[in-house]
């Protein structure tokens, strides 16, 4: 199951419509809050595709303030590292941060984020073409399988390391 | 210069007066000074001192002071109950005939050295208040103390005579060096904010002025932060062990003299702050800390809002004094609190107009990235249509490029906010390019289209020679950003076309030029009027003939060409000659690394 967490999957549909052509099941998550509580428990996580600039539920029940987001414009990275807290096998390439930020100083920090996460950072500009987004996301999974099987089998690799 | 005998006292009193009044032109840490030099030129004096009123504290600060010698004395604070103080108490000229006996008076050596018995104590009454410093809420009468230790006991009636009429002068004049502190202050904040790209900057170049310009000895500001609730450390001229700016904030909760301040929205002015229980963030200081000034800095006042919200605290740390040739920490005085309030207040109306371009930069952002995203999304479908070959033939051509047109203009948008709030921009990464693969051929089919969306008359096409431009050099530059420079100069040349012109005339050719390649990209267009033509780079300049053809136009495109070309360490001009009546210039160096 590949989990796609955008608030505006509407806007996604492309990505979205192109991974079901390719054979895979994606379950869209509008907000960071239910993307939590779903993919803690979720025993089928191919991948999930985070948006950075991300909704989250309202304030009383929300497990995400403004402050640690930044005003909410990192929502997504703190999204990423609470999910590694409790799950830290997924770091090995099963998540990725997926952004259409334009402002140096955020993409930096995303950057930033995911290097230290160890975990990919993807910029949406970069796929215009759903084609080529779904190839990148079909040739993502194997390489996470292997290295996740490699590991399972040999303790060969110690981390993931991006691409 | 030394105490002159009494035949030096001059025959008019308006000789001292004259003297004393060009030693007030002087900033308020030199006047003092100088003001002792006039009066140990004129007076029979073996000593004197210049004490500034400090009136929450009842305490007198040292300012000046010639003839002591005090040994291993430390602090230059006298108490209002001092032989000086009393004069402050009084409200007029206090004469003290035996010295040994006199209370508080600390230079026993001078008294015995020198056999000197009287002491003649001097209040600085200000009287007539027109200076902008003196605000009659804010300041009493009295300001100071000057201290006059006659040579001989004989001499005492003189100098008595001399300081009462001197009284109401010295503090009067005092008040105007105060005045100049802010004059002279207000254009160095000024310097410092138009030379600063960022309010991190700014904050920290107000800082160091104080600590290098203004005899103060060590200044942090701290700032409100509204979403933690919290104030946080902006600039330091340094503190004691090891932090990072991120770990420095005091809580709204916290029992603190710097939170006091900021709550009251009062100067706070600590004399001798605790020397062995140290704040929670203590600043650096080579000696003893004397004195602590804690400012807020509040909010501009506003029309009909009554209440100003406190934006952070200014926390001064000893003003010093040169005394004997030596830097001394002395305690902050009234006109040390008007100068800090100058200061925070100019800090103050920086720091609200940062905070508000911020807030509009980010609601603009927030705005851009919106409209990115449904850009986006369209973009996407789109190019799932021509990927799985649906019904793309149907579609209006001109979609297809008004996107791609749209998100550039976006992230012009984003990059002049970027620039607009001092940060980094995208970084250029200068590699070897092809003028012609890497730039001009992307550029090229999105050309009709953009007419089209302009209204522009077709540009006649091609409006290059094709293997001239193969053939070119290769290029040291960043493809995306020459595309940027590119793309912003034929557009311009299509949106300032000649209205009811068949075709738009836009031509490119290269020459080689030393360790360049000069593009030119020359127009038949409405050109541009040699009164404009000096500023047709700067930052949100729009030309008036340009403004009437297109209103909604920024003034950011040619800017932007600019910026990018000097960081390629090439250039674009306007180039004077030429059939065309607008020629640009875009000059790439074909050499890697600077020239």
């Amino acid at each position: 199951m590949i989990y796609f967490i955008d608030e505006d999957v509407h806007q996604l549909r492309a990505y979205i419509t192109e991974l079901e052509i390719l054979g895979y099941d994606v379950t869209p998550l509008q907000n960071a809050d239910i993307a939590f509580s779903t993919l803690i428990g979720a025993d089928d996580i191919e991948l999930v595709i985070i948006d950075v600039m991300l909704a989250t539920a309202e304030a009383a029940s929300s497990r995400f303030d403004r402050e640690s987001t930044q005003d909410f414009l990192k929502t997504g990275i703190v999204l990423a590292r609470d999910i590694l807290e409790q799950r830290p096998e997924l770091a090995r390439g099963r998540l990725v941060l997926f952004s259409m930020a334009a402002q140096s100083w955020l993409i930096k920090d995303i950057d930033h984020a995911a290097k230290k996460l160890n975990i990919e950072a993807w910029k949406k500009k970069d796929y215009p073409s759903p084609f080529r987004f779904g190839a990148a996301v079909r040739k993502h999974i194997i390489r996470a399988s292997t290295v996740h099987v490699e590991k399972e089998g040999t303790e060969g690799l110690t981390s993931w390391e991006p691409t | 210069m030394t105490g002159a005998g009494p035949l030096a006292i001059p025959d008019s009193f308006l000789k001292i007066v004259n003297r004393i009044m060009d030693a007030s032109h002087l900033l308020s840490d030199q006047a003092p000074a100088n003001t002792l030099d006039v009066l140990r030129e004129f007076l029979p004096i073996r000593a004197c001192s210049f004490y500034s009123y400090n009136w929450d504290a009842e305490s007198l600060s040292l300012r000046a002071q010639y003839g002591f010698d005090y040994d291993k004395y430390q602090s230059f604070t006298l108490g209002i109950k001092s032989t000086a103080g009393r004069a402050i108490e009084a409200g007029e000229v206090v004469v003290e005939y035996d010295l040994v006996k006199a209370a508080d008076f600390r230079d026993t050596k001078l008294i015995k050295s020198a056999g000197l018995t009287t002491g003649v104590f001097v209040p600085l009454r200000v009287d007539k208040v027109n200076t902008n410093a003196i605000d009659p809420q804010k300041v009493q009468k009295l300001v100071g103390v000057v201290c006059l230790y006659p040579t001989l006991a004989s001499d005492t009636p003189t100098i008595i005579e001399h300081a009462n009429a001197l009284m109401s002068l010295l503090g009067t004049l005092y008040g105007y060096s105060v005045d100049n502190d802010k004059l002279s202050v207000r254009r160095n904040l000024v310097d410092r904010c138009l030379g600063s790209r960022a309010l991190s900057g700014f904050l920290t170049n107000v800082t160091k002025l104080l600590k290098d310009q203004w005899r103060i000895e060590a200044a942090s500001l701290f700032l409100w932060d509204e979403r933690s609730d919290v104030l946080r450390l902006q600039a330091t001229t340094g503190l004691i062990g090891n932090y990072r700016k991120a770990q420095v904030l005091y809580r709204l909760d916290e029992d603190s003299r710097t939170i006091k301040a900021f709550k009251d929205k009062i100067p706070v002015n600590l004399i001798r702050p605790d020397r062995q229980a140290k704040g929670k963030f203590v600043e650096q200081v080579a000696g003893t800390r004397e004195s602590a000034l804690l400012v807020p800095i509040l909010e501009p006042p506003a029309p009909g809002v009554a209440e100003r919200r406190s934006l952070g605290v200014l926390r001064l740390v000893n003003r010093l004094i040169h005394r004997e040739c030596r830097t001394e920490p002395v305690a902050f005085g009234w006109e040390d609190i008007l100068f800090a309030e100058f200061v925070a207040e100019f800090v103050g109306i920086v720091c609200f107009i940062y905070a508000k371009s911020a807030g509009s930069a980010e609601d603009a952002e927030r705005a851009v990235h919106g409209v990115s995203r449904n850009l986006f999304g369209l973009q996407t479908k789109l190019e799932q249509l021509k990927e799985r070959g649906q019904l793309e033939s149907r579609l209006d051509p001109r979609l297809r490029y008004i996107v791609p047109n749209a998100t550039a203009q976006l992230e012009a948008i984003t990059w002049q906010i970027d620039r607009a709030l001092g940060r980094e921009g995208r970084s250029i990464e200068r590699q070897p390019i092809n003028l012609w693969g890497d730039v001009l051929a992307k550029i090229t089919p999105s050309i009709k289209p953009i007419a089209e969306v302009l209204n522009a008359p077709p540009p006649r096409m091609p409006f290059y020679d094709y293997d001239s431009f193969v053939n070119s050099p290769v290029v040291f530059g960043d493809a995306d950003a020459l595309i940027t420079v590119f793309r912003n100069l034929i557009e311009n040349a299509l949106k300032y076309a000649k209205p009811n012109a068949e075709y738009t005339e836009i031509n490119l050719r290269w020459l080689q030029a030393d360790q360049e390649i000069w593009v030119f990209v020359a127009d038949n267009g409405i050109g541009v009027s040699k009164v404009e033509q000096p500023y047709l780079f700067r930052e949100g300049f729009q030309g008036e003939d340009a403004m009437r053809r297109c209103p909604s136009g920024s003034g950011i495109g040619l800017h932007q060409c600019k910026t990018i070309m000097q960081q390629l360490d090439g250039d674009v001009d306007l180039y004077p000659a030429g059939e065309y009546r607008t020629t640009f210039v875009v000059k790439i160096p074909t050499w890697g690394i600077g020239k």
